[in-house]
């Protein structure tokens, strides 16, 4: 896990309406691009982790404590 | 290998729960333990313990073979530096004297569960598919906003998706 619980939250609200549009209101490559685009996001936002990020050693999740 | 805990370093007066390691004639840990490090002002550190007495009750000192042990940090320094203790809480399952693994910071019953599940040497299956509790809440709720989009708008691809990630939000929950 890599991604802070906002950027979690931030990436699943992009996420569901880039599908909502790409499956009622977009057509054509449009359409195609906004499925993938809002997969992406709904996946990496719900397990919480970036390949990106893992690849550039990167991450916007802070080990909380005292 | 886990340090000497000796039994004035084992006690946290800001705790009421009973502490009792399982002590060889020289202190050392001996067995499966689970060893909770904490602070006095923790802002995590009583959540925590609310999540370790929904996982194996209240008052315990021992269950399923594994003992657990409360450390106050600032009362045992030497301990949390042997330890390589960088925040409170701090969760960390041994089995003879070897640590197998830790949780740092606030956690959910699940992150409490699979260090218990590692010093007991539980099923791998429920470590392997065990998820903490606020990715269970972001899946589920993401799970009911596609269902409800999808239902609105009739595309079946939505429904599906809400399905997938209401599963994946609740699979570990159902295998227990």
């Amino acid at each position: 896990m890599n991604e802070a619980n906002v950027e979690r939250i931030g990436r699943l609200a992009v996420g569901v309406v880039l599908l909502i549009l790409g499956f009622t209101a977009l057509n054509g490559i449009l359409a195609v691009i906004a499925v993938i685009a809002g997969l992406i996001l709904t996946v990496t936002g719900a397990v919480g982790w970036c390949p990106i990020y893992s690849l550039l050693k990167i991450g916007t999740r802070k080990v909380t404590g005292a | 290998m886990v340090p000497h805990l000796l039994p004035s370093q084992n006690r946290n007066p800001q705790s009421n729960w009973r502490v009792n390691p399982p002590r060889s004639t020289t202190g050392v840990p001996q067995g499966s333990s689970v060893v909770l490090v904490t602070t006095p002002h923790c802002p995590h550190c009583r959540s925590i313990r609310s999540h370790i007495e929904a996982v194996a009750g209240a008052g315990f000192d021992q269950v399923h073979g594994v003992s657990f042990v409360e450390v106050s940090a600032p009362d045992s320094p030497d301990l949390a530096t042997d330890l390589k203790i960088k925040a409170a809480p701090t969760l960390l399952a041994f089995r003879d004297g070897e640590e197998l693994t830790r949780h740092v910071g606030a956690g959910g019953e699940s992150d409490v569960q699979r260090v218990f599940d590692a010093a007991s040497g539980a099923a791998t299956s429920v470590r392997r598919f065990s998820i903490s509790s606020e990715s269970r809440w972001i899946r589920t709720g993401l799970g009911a906003v596609l269902l409800a989009a999808g239902a609105i708008t009739s595309v079946i691809w939505l429904v599906l998706l809400g399905v997938v990630f209401l599963a994946s939000g609740w699979y570990d929950h159902v295998l227990r």
